[in-house]
C-alpha cells in the first residue's frame, strides 16, 4: 500500500472548496477565516482572483461591517470584523431561544464554569500551563479542556447578550 | 548573522474559534465525501466539528469514517480522521498545529494509530486551504483503499 500523505500537492488540493462560489462568495469565505490585518493582494490569492476584484468585494464586506478594513496601510488590510460577528451571534440566540432557555443555558455553562476552576484549581484559564509538557497527549488533553473553558467563560458573556437583545424586543437599548 | 528572535512561546490556549467552525461546516456539509455535519454540544455552542464521511464511498472493509476538528482563536487547530473497519480495527491520523516540547508547531500524527508524530508543513494556514489539503487526502487515502482491494 502506498504510504499515506498528509499534505497532497495537486491543482485541486488548493480549489477544492471553491468549487460552486462565485468571487465575492470566495472572497467573504476568505476574509471570514482571517483574523489579523492581511494585505488584500494576499486575500485575492486565497480567493483566486484579481487584486482589484478583491478589492472592490472586500471594500463592500466592510460596508456590511463584515470585514474591517484599515485603507492607510500599504497595501490596504482587511480581516474579519469579530465584534460584528458576535453581535449576529447573539441575536440569533436571541431569535431563536425562548428567553427561560437563554437564562437555563448561563446556569448551565456557570456550573461547567465552576467545574474547571476546580478541576485547575485557579479562575483564570490563562494561567494554566497547557503546552509545556513531554506527553503528546497530555498536552492535547490540556488543550482541550482549558480552550473548552474559555469557550464556556465567553458563551456566557454571549448569552448574556443575547439575554439582553431578547428582554428589548432585539434592541442593544431598551426603547 | 544571528537569528531573529523567536515569538515567546504560548503557555496557554484560546477558546474555539465560533466563525471559523462555522464556514467550515458550511463547507463540509456541501462536499461529496461527507454524508453529515454536527457540532458538539450544539450549533449555538460549536466547540467541536464533526463531520460523518459518506461510508459508501468506501469499501465494505470500512464500516465508519468521521473527522473531528477543532479549531482555537490562537490559530492552533486539530483535525482528526478515523475510520473504523470491519475487523474492529482504527485507522486514524491527526493533522495538529499547538506549540510542543518536541515538533515543530504544525505537525502530523501518522496512521494507523496516530502516535507517531513528524513535523508537517503546509502552503498555507487559512482554515479553507487546511481543509482542502486535507479532504484531498482522505479522498487519495479512499482510492488507495479500492485499489488494494
Amino acid at each position: 500500500m502506498t504510504e499515506f500523505d498528509p499534505a497532497p500537492t495537486s491543482d485541486d488540493t488548493q480549489r477544492r472548496w471553491q468549487t460552486g462560489t462565485d468571487t465575492f462568495g470566495r472572497v467573504y469565505d476568505v476574509v471570514l477565516g482571517v483574523t489579523s490585518p492581511t494585505a488584500y493582494t494576499e486575500i485575492a490569492e486565497l480567493a483566486d482572483c484579481s487584486p482589484n476584484a478583491a478589492k472592490k468585494h472586500l471594500d463592500r464586506l466592510a460596508e456590511m461591517s463584515i470585514a474591517r478594513a484599515d485603507r492607510d496601510s500599504r497595501p490596504a488590510t482587511y480581516e474579519r470584523n469579530e465584534g460584528y460577528l458576535e453581535w449576529q451571534d447573539a441575536s440569533r440566540i436571541a431569535t431563536e431561544l425562548p428567553i427561560e432557555a437563554i437564562i437555563d443555558r448561563v446556569e448551565a455553562l456557570e456550573a461547567q464554569r465552576t467545574e474547571y476552576e476546580a478541576q485547575f484549581e485557579t479562575t483564570d484559564p490563562t494561567a494554566v500551563n497547557v503546552f509545556d509538557h513531554d506527553s503528546h497527549e497530555t498536552i492535547h488533553e490540556r488543550m482541550t479542556a482549558v480552550s473548552e473553558w474559555q469557550g464556556v467563560i465567553r458563551d456566557i458573556r454571549l448569552y448574556e447578550l443575547a439575554r439582553q437583545l431578547s428582554q428589548n424586543d432585539g434592541h442593544l437599548i431598551p426603547a | 548573522m544571528s537569528q531573529p528572535p523567536k515569538d515567546p512561546a504560548p503557555h496557554s490556549t484560546g477558546p474555539p474559534d465560533r466563525q471559523t467552525l462555522r464556514l467550515l461546516e458550511r463547507h463540509l456539509s456541501s462536499d461529496s465525501l461527507v454524508a453529515e455535519t454536527a457540532f458538539d454540544p450544539d450549533s449555538y455552542e460549536p466547540r467541536l466539528l464533526r463531520g460523518l464521511l459518506d461510508a459508501g464511498r468506501y469499501p465494505d472493509t470500512v464500516t465508519a469514517a468521521r473527522l473531528d476538528i477543532r479549531w482555537f482563536t490562537t490559530g492552533d487547530f486539530s483535525v482528526h480522521y478515523v475510520e473504523e473497519h470491519e475487523d474492529g480495527e482504527r485507522w486514524e491520523c491527526r493533522w495538529d498545529r499547538h506549540p510542543n516540547t518536541h515538533n515543530t508547531r504544525l505537525h502530523f500524527h501518522k496512521p494507523p494509530t496516530a502516535t507517531e508524530i513528524t513535523d508537517l508543513e503546509l502552503p498555507s494556514l487559512h482554515p479553507l486551504e487546511v481543509y482542502s489539503t486535507v479532504l484531498t487526502a482522505i479522498e487519495q487515502r479512499i482510492e488507495t483503499l479500492w485499489s488494494s482491494q
